[in-house]
Order: C-alpha cells, then sequence, then structure tokens
C-alpha cells in the first residue's frame, strides 16, 4: 500500500508508456475529430444556418 | 465502487443533494407567488446601483417591506435554508452558524460597494445618477468579493481564515444559484424557445467533441513531456478537460488513485480558475464582444470550477452588455452568462459516464484486473445532481409558462426575485468563498510545482485554444435577442 502522504517521490517515478496507452489516446482522438467533423456539419445545416 | 450503496444514498447528506432543495425550494417559492399572487417571494433584497447610499438595497418587490427589514428578513431566511442544509449534512451548525454570518455581512458590504455608481454605471447611465464620469464596471461587486475573500483567504491571521472557511462553500452555493438559474432560462425560454433551444444542443456538441479531444491531448503531455506517472496524468488530465475538482475526484475513484492524488490537483484547478476568472471575461470583451455567446460558451469549456465559471460567466455578461450599449446595441441580460453555464452543465453531466469509462480502461485494459466488473450504477453515482434541478426549474417554468397554466405576467411576478436577485446574492457568496479558500501558498508546496507546470501548460497549449476553436465553431453568429 502507498503511503497517503507520498506526493513527490511518486511524481518523480518514471514509469514507462504502455503500448495500450498509444492505442487509447489514439483511438480517442480520432472519434474527437471524426465526432467533431460530424457534429459542426449538422449545427451548421440546422442549428447556425438559423442566426 | 458502487455495490453497496443505494440509488438514493447521499440525498439529505451531500452539498449537491442541498443545492437542488435549496435551490428547488426557492423556485417553488416563486411559482406559488406566480400562481396566486401571494408576496412569498418580493421580501428577497435586491441590490442597485447608487449614489445616494440609502437606495443601495431593497425588498424584490418595493413597498413590500423597508430595506433594512427586506435584509434582514433575507438573512434570516437564507440563514435558515442553509443551516438546515448544514446540520443534515453533519457540519457543525454552530461554528458554520457564525462564520456564515460573517461571509453574509462582508458580502453584503462588498456588494454595495461595488455597485456605487461611479464604479458601475455604465456612460448612458450617467445622467440617471447625475454624475460626471464612471468606470463602467458593470461586473465589479463580483471582484470586490473575490479579492476582498482572497485577503480573508490568504492575509488574514490563521485562526481567523480557517473559522471562516467553515462556511466558505462556493461549490454549494454556485449549485444554489445554478438551480435558481434554471427559472431564468424558463422564463426567457418562454419568449425566445427556439433560441434557448439551439444554445442547449450546440453546447452538448462543443462538450462532446471536447471531451474526446482535451483529455487524450492533456494525457499525452502530463506522460511524455512533463513524465507523470498514469495515476497522477489521468487525474490532472480529467480535472483539466473535464470539469476540474469533482472530474479529479471521479477519475480518482475511477482508477482508484491514491486519496493525496485529486487533493492536490484540486487545489491546483482553485488557483488556476481564480486566474482565469479574473482574467478571462476582461480580454474576451475586449477581443470578442462581437461574438458574445462565443464568448460565454468558450468560458464554460475553458474554466474549470463550476463557481469561477458562473463567476466569470456573471462578470462577461455585464461586461460585453455594458461595451456594446455604448454603441447602441441592448442586449438581453443572462444569455452570455447561460452559454457560460450551459457548456459547463454538459461537462458536469458527462463526468460520470466519463468516470464509468475510465474505471473500464483502467480495469480491462491498464491495470488489468480480470474478471473485476464496474456496475453501470457508478454513472448514476458521479452524476451532478444540481443538473437535475437547474433542468427541472427550468421544464416547470417554461412548461406552465407555455402551457399557460400560469400567466407570463404571474410568471415574472414570482420568478424575478428568485431568477435575479436571489441568484446574484448566491453568485456573490460564492465569490466571497472562492477567494477565502483559495490558498495561494498550496502552490508553494513541496511537489506541487512540476504538477502546476504541466497544468499551466496544458491550459495554455491546448485547453484554451481547442476551447475558444470549439466554442466558435458551434456558436459563432448566435447573438442574445435584444431588448427594446
Amino acid at each position: 500500500m502507498k503511503d497517503v502522504h507520498e506526493t513527490e517521490a511518486t511524481c518523480e517515478v518514471e514509469e514507462p508508456w504502455l503500448p495500450i496507452e498509444t492505442k487509447l489516446v489514439v483511438g480517442s482522438v480520432i472519434a474527437g475529430v471524426l465526432t467533431l467533423i460530424v457534429l459542426a456539419i449538422l449545427v451548421h445545416m440546422f442549428l447556425l444556418g438559423g442566426h | 465502487m458502487a455495490e453497496h450503496r443505494r440509488w438514493h444514498d447521499g440525498m439529505l447528506s451531500t452539498e449537491d443533494w442541498w443545492a437542488v432543495w435549496i435551490g428547488l425550494f426557492f423556485a417553488l417559492l416563486g411559482l406559488l407567488a406566480a400562481a396566486s399572487g401571494v408576496e412569498s417571494t418580493g421580501w428577497i433584497v435586491k441590490f442597485s446601483k447608487w449614489v445616494d447610499i440609502t437606495k443601495s438595497f431593497q425588498a424584490s418587490h418595493k413597498g413590500l417591506l423597508g430595506p433594512a427589514a427586506s435584509l434582514i428578513v433575507t438573512y434570516m431566511i437564507f440563514t435558515a435554508a442553509t443551516c438546515t442544509g448544514a446540520k443534515f449534512m453533519k457540519w457543525d451548525v454552530k461554528k458554520y452558524f457564525i462564520a456564515w454570518s460573517i461571509i453574509f455581512w462582508l458580502t453584503v458590504i462588498f456588494y454595495i460597494v461595488g455597485q456605487n455608481a461611479y464604479i458601475a454605471a455604465t456612460s448612458l447611465e450617467r445622467e440617471k445618477y447625475g454624475i460626471d464620469w464612471s468606470l463602467s464596471l458593470g461586473g465589479a461587486y463580483y471582484i470586490i468579493a473575490l479579492f476582498a475573500g482572497l485577503f480573508i483567504g490568504n492575509l488574514t491571521p490563521k485562526r481567523f481564515r480557517t473559522f471562516v472557511k467553515e462556511a466558505a462553500k462556493p461549490e454549494w452555493f454556485i449549485k444554489v444559484a445554478i438551480v435558481c438559474l434554471g427559472t431564468k432560462l424558463g422564463l426567457k425560454a418562454i419568449e425566445a424557445t427556439g433560441f434557448a433551444m439551439h444554445l442547449l444542443f450546440a453546447g452538448c456538441c462543443a462538450t462532446i467533441a471536447a471531451y474526446l479531444l482535451f483529455w487524450p491531448l492533456a494525457y499525452v503531455v502530463c506522460r511524455k513531456v512533463f513524465k507523470l506517472t498514469k495515476e497522477w496524468a489521468a487525474c490532472l488530465a480529467s480535472a483539466i478537460s473535464i470539469c476540474g475538482v469533482s472530474a479529479a475526484i471521479a477519475t480518482g475513484g475511477a482508477i482508484r488513485a491514491r486519496p493525496v492524488v485529486p487533493i492536490m490537483i484540486s487545489s491546483l484547478v482553485v488557483v488556476f480558475a481564480v486566474s482565469e476568472l479574473i482574467i478571462l471575461p476582461g480580454l474576451l470583451t475586449t477581443y470578442w464582444s462581437h461574438e458574445p455567446i462565443v464568448a460565454g460558451a468558450s468560458l464554460g469549456l475553458t474554466v474549470k470550477t463550476d463557481g469561477a465559471d458562473a463567476a466569470a460567466g456573471a462578470i462577461l455578461d455585464e461586461l460585453i452588455r455594458a461595451k456594446v450599449a455604448g454603441e447602441g446595441i441592448h442586449w438581453d441580460e443572462g444569455w452570455i452568462l447561460a452559454s457560460a453555464i450551459m457548456t459547463k452543465i454538459w461537462i458536469d453531466m458527462f463526468i460520470g459516464i466519463w468516470a464509468f469509462v475510465l474505471a473500464v480502461v483502467w480495469v480491462w485494459y491498464i491495470e488489468r484486473r480480470p474478471g473485476e466488473k464496474v456496475p453501470k450504477s457508478e454513472i448514476w453515482f458521479r452524476f451532478p445532481k444540481f443538473v437535475l434541478g437547474y433542468f427541472i426549474a427550468w421544464f416547470l417554468v417554461m412548461g406552465l409558462g407555455l402551457a399557460d397554466i400560469i400567466p407570463f405576467e404571474g410568471l415574472k411576478f414570482g420568478i424575478k426575485p428568485i431568477e435575479g436577485s436571489l441568484r446574484k446574492f448566491f453568485f456573490m457568496l460564492t465569490f466571497t468563498s472562492i477567494g477565502i479558500v483559495t490558498d495561494f501558498r498550496e502552490l508553494a508546496k513541496e511537489g506541487l510545482g512540476r504538477l502546476a507546470a504541466a497544468y499551466g501548460t496544458v491550459l495554455l497549449i491546448i485547453i484554451l485554444p481547442i476551447g475558444l476553436f470549439l466554442a466558435w465553431l458551434f456558436h459563432h453568429g448566435m447573438m442574445p435577442p435584444t431588448v427594446p
């Protein structure tokens, strides 16, 4: 069990970057960009066009 | 996790739920007045711009009570309401009562000072007050309360500031104010239903895109550039991308981080949010007053505490309207603030889902705990309950008005003191309290330096530019309704 008051020590410990982190980050960014494009088109077609 | 919790746990013991109860209690008082004409809300004290200090405050319904009586009745009823909450939340009610009283009366003083016409009147109002000059600082009372709070929280004797913190509850006060804001939106939506709905959906879209982009980018910067461990990086990414303190805590729970992690990050969130609150409204007014709804929505995406966001939105609303009033444009009050709140509320609503997603990712992929299940009820427990109060208040007022069950004039009579005088006073309490609980010494604490650098960097290079872009993309061209 790690110490609750352990802050700087654990901050400075380097943890290796895992391949799964790459997959999750890249997946989320791709999903974000695609969502952004789809929603932006929809909002422009149905909402902002009215203003 | 949530295995031993029931869906109604916390309804009488958490700030979140007590914001709902208090906010809805006042909203219902407003509806009672609206439906029956009974004076159940007109007693609430209302502060106004002044050159003669005897005219600085009065009852919301003029003539119902004298100014002093209105102020005292307001103090008594607000005190009773919040002390009831404090009692149920098992706080030390005696200490809370004394500290609350100090904060209440100090806030009254800050409000009166900030409403002085030489400070607050716009150029168009000078004639009305018989003055030659004014600073035209419409939201100055908020800033005065904030700085006075910061003074109390950082420079007064430790014993005093520790004691006053017993009742300095910015998140609670702002949540009450936001529930009451729901009544305002309901009232406004009756007049401009289409615009309110557009704002709602645009805010939702901006939030979904922001979630999916902010979090992974913030996480990468924390991990790769600042070499933070996964638990620090995940909690910090959530705090800065989603909704600050509650996101850090929810993420900490979801990934089973040590308690110290969200606590340390929360202190950073508060300090940075206050800095944004001071800087952003002025900047946005200077450069984006021609896109007021974009400016408001950008605050919702970039300021990471409910209190600071709503507070910054309120200042922005005042500053932008005061600026364009000089050009002869009179935008209806509250829409810029509503856009700031709307995006933030969507962000708050999704936090339960995001915490659930993170819990699943951590269990299944990062820490690989085979066989462990994440209950779906976790979404409910993470859901910010004050949001329910906001929507109930909004749709109740709008529904009763649109169905003509209560005439619009009646609704205005009953609801105005709630959405105006009461809400603004709780905003003021929030500002004073934010200042009191913000401890700049926290930044100097050992171990916070690198976290602060990571937070500041992510805020500057990811959250602010992307947040501003998303706000523009989903809201540009939207203008608040004008008033005659």
